[in-house]
């Protein structure tokens, strides 16, 4: 079975780029001769940033690619043209653009497939070792570029490939970064390099052996981190304590799960709720995406009537969208849409500064975009109808739309975009910034947790758990929920449920 | 994690416990719902010796919608793009949810002996398919031996 079915539209062929007469820009490092350099590197980097600016502001994803987007996919057909894409996209993407690390993603998702050969030349292109690693702090934003880059490389070429690409060299290159001397946007960037390149077996116990040949892991003088106040610093203490939960396991040492203090807590973050590549913080208040999908994640506590308020407390200031969403809100990570993208969901995301509800975006007006440290406010008011979002303490929006199709059954939500983290508070600390002009009542007081619910197990306990779970006999061949009891007139199949049936 | 429906959890079960030959189906350590596959290139095909890495998502509403696949090893046919985008119609709008994860492979498989350049995804490859089927399959063997097989 299975015809080829081309009649979706195939990329059309496009026009070629205007070659242009002048000679070469110098790029920061004399490449090998063996890339050529096809295109003026200026006009890829003037692409790039022109891509940056309009990914800031493009909120409907039905719409076509930018055109900067196209023309940077023609440039990478080639294989040296992918290569020139990677070294313009390291030297120019700012360290500040809250859009900048989320861009590399994008470019080299959609760009055609490198060859193994081209990626490697990317590696001794740049003389990745132990070498540059120290004199990194001379310039943050090329060395972070390409720790983000090899991530991603990474995470595409999950894989044989992956683990070509993983030399002795590119190790000592991303390990020497795992230490609080370095820039932080570059620690944090290594680290996660190294996460996306344990997703190929092999490479994981490389990794993890070459960190515990250190004399002092790493990972658990970075794990230190994970409360402080610089919100950089923050996120790597976050990687840190994922990582050695899930991935790089240390004898010896406990799991975050079972040595967090969780008894004050009565609403978190749902862990039985949450598409796929979401991490959750061991007390289930804090949660981060770095997977290029837009993960999502619902709380425990459902709401049905009264005044509910909750604050999230932004880590990151890129894309997230938070607000409320009902148990009919779906997450569809890998085709972008997320909290505020369906009629049961409504939520706030202050980097585009856009309400969202059923995908469609409401620009909010004169209020600045969100900045690591700001304190999102979300109000749901099920007497007046009105779910209300608050920068800071300030009134931004608001908005009766979900009650058109929602009575009950709201939950507090939220969405992330890669390389983004936010930190959630149901009540269980003081609230910041509490409403004034009504009387509001909080998830952590009137929430209920049995001990196994408020346990955040560590992914590969959970994948364990599936392995080991069994199915019983005659079941629905479909859904394998309900009773195969079932058959379908007139060609008399056997086997399915009446709730796939209907 | 939301609770994985036990249809994923039977079907790879299933795959563990039967493999099919010439694929290599393995579910992701952190994710029940990503999978790492290989194919090998079939016998008597221009991709024959070649090991072919590919990745496959069951998306939130699966067995209601398709899984979604694509090539990771870069792969010369007129039917799959460069960035290693599948054009076959189970995948789109033939998808059932009676189909499986397995016989989606089968039928990639089969898209790799069966290339068909009338309805193409990759139109330059395609047209060379078209008018020199020789030099075609010249290329498609070359790419098989530069970009699929270790060594």
């Amino acid at each position: 079975m299975g015809v080829c079915c081309c009649k979706e539209k195939a990329p059309d062929e496009l026009v070629a780029l205007p070659s242009s007469a002048r000679p070469p820009a110098e790029v920061v490092q004399d490449p090998p001769s063996r890339i050529t350099k096809g295109v003026d590197p200026r006009l890829i980097e003037s692409l790039i940033m022109e891509m940056l600016r309009v990914a800031a502001t493009r909120v409907d994803t039905d719409d076509e690619s930018p055109e900067s987007l196209m023309k940077l996919h023609v440039i990478a057909e080639r294989d040296d043209g992918w290569l020139q894409l990677v070294t313009c996209m390291v030297n120019v993407i700012p360290v500040d653009d809250p859009f900048g690390p989320t861009a590399i993603s994008i470019l080299l998702d959609e760009c055609p497939l490198p060859a193994r050969e081209t990626v490697i030349n990317v590696i001794e292109f740049y003389g990745l070792s132990e070498e540059r690693a120290c004199l990194g702090n001379g310039n943050p934003r090329v060395e972070r570029n390409i720790c983000i880059t090899l991530g991603c490389i990474a995470e595409k070429l999950v894989g044989p490939n992956s683990v070509a690409v993983l030399t002795e060299d590119t190790l000592d290159y991303l390990v020497t970064y795992l230490s609080p001397q370095y820039e932080s946007c570059i620690v944090l960037f290594a680290l996660i390099a190294l996460q996306k390149f344990s997703h190929t077996s092999e490479n994981r116990l490389i990794i993890k052996s070459r960190l515990e040949s250190i004399q002092e892991h790493p990972l658990l003088i970075l794990e230190t981190f994970a409360n402080s106040n610089d919100y950089v610093w923050r996120q790597v203490g976050f990687c840190a304590q994922w990582a050695l939960d899930n991935i790089f396991l240390i004898d010896g040492r406990v799991l975050s799960y079972e040595t967090v203090d969780v008894t004050g807590i009565h609403a978190m973050l749902n862990s039985h709720d949450v598409s796929e590549y979401l991490q959750l913080s061991s007390n289930g208040l804090e949660a981060r995406c770095d997977s290029y999908s837009f993960e999502s994640v619902r709380c425990t506590f459902q709401v049905n009537d009264g005044i509910w308020y909750y604050e999230g407390v932004l880590v990151t200031s890129g894309v997230m969208q938070i607000g409320w969403a009902t148990r009919n809100s779906r997450f569809l990570n890998d085709e972008g849409f997320g909290i505020g993208d369906d009629i049961y969901s409504i939520s706030y995301d202050g980097c585009r500064r856009l309400v969202w509800y059923n995908a469609r975006p409401l620009k909010v007006q004169k209020v600045p975009a969100w900045s690591p440290g700001d304190v999102l406010g979300c109000l749901l008011d099920t007497e007046a109808k009105e779910v209300i979002f608050y920068l800071n303490g300030q009134q931004i929006a608001m908005s009766k739309d979900i009650f058109n199709t929602t009575r009950q059954g709201f939950f507090a939500a939220a969405s992330f975009m890669a390389y983004q983290q936010c930190r959630f508070n149901f009540g269980y600390e003081m609230f910041k910034y509490p409403p004034t002009d009504r009387r509001y009542t909080c998830f952590n007081d009137f929430g209920r947790l049995t001990v196994e619910e408020k346990q955040i197990l560590p992914k590969r306990m959970y994948m364990a758990q599936i392995r080991n779970s069994t199915v019983q006999e005659n079941i629905c061949t479909i859904c394998y929920d309900g009773i195969g009891c079932c058959m379908i007139e007139p060609c008399k199949h056997k086997g399915t449920c009446s709730v796939i049936l209907s | 994690m939301a609770a994985l429906p036990r249809r994923i959890i039977k079907e790879t079960q299933r795959l563990m416990q039967e493999p099919v030959p010439g694929i290599s189906a393995v579910p992701s350590e952190n994710n029940a719902r990503y999978f790492h596959v290989i194919v090998t290139g079939p016998e008597d095909s221009p991709f024959e010796g070649g090991l072919f890495k590919l990745e496959l998502f069951l998306p939130e509403d699966y067995p209601m919608s398709a899984p979604k696949v694509r090539f990771i090893t870069k792969i010369y046919h007129p039917n799959i793009d460069r960035l290693g985008r599948i054009c076959l119609d189970i995948l789109k709008d033939k998808w059932s949810p009676a189909l499986q994860i397995r016989t989606v492979l089968l039928s990639i498989q089969a898209l790799l002996s069966a290339p068909n350049p009338d309805d193409p995804l990759a139109n330059d490859v395609a047209e060379l398919w078209k008018v020199n089927e020789s030099e075609a399959i010249r290329n498609a063997k070359e790419w098989t031996r530069r970009y699929a097989m270790d060594n």
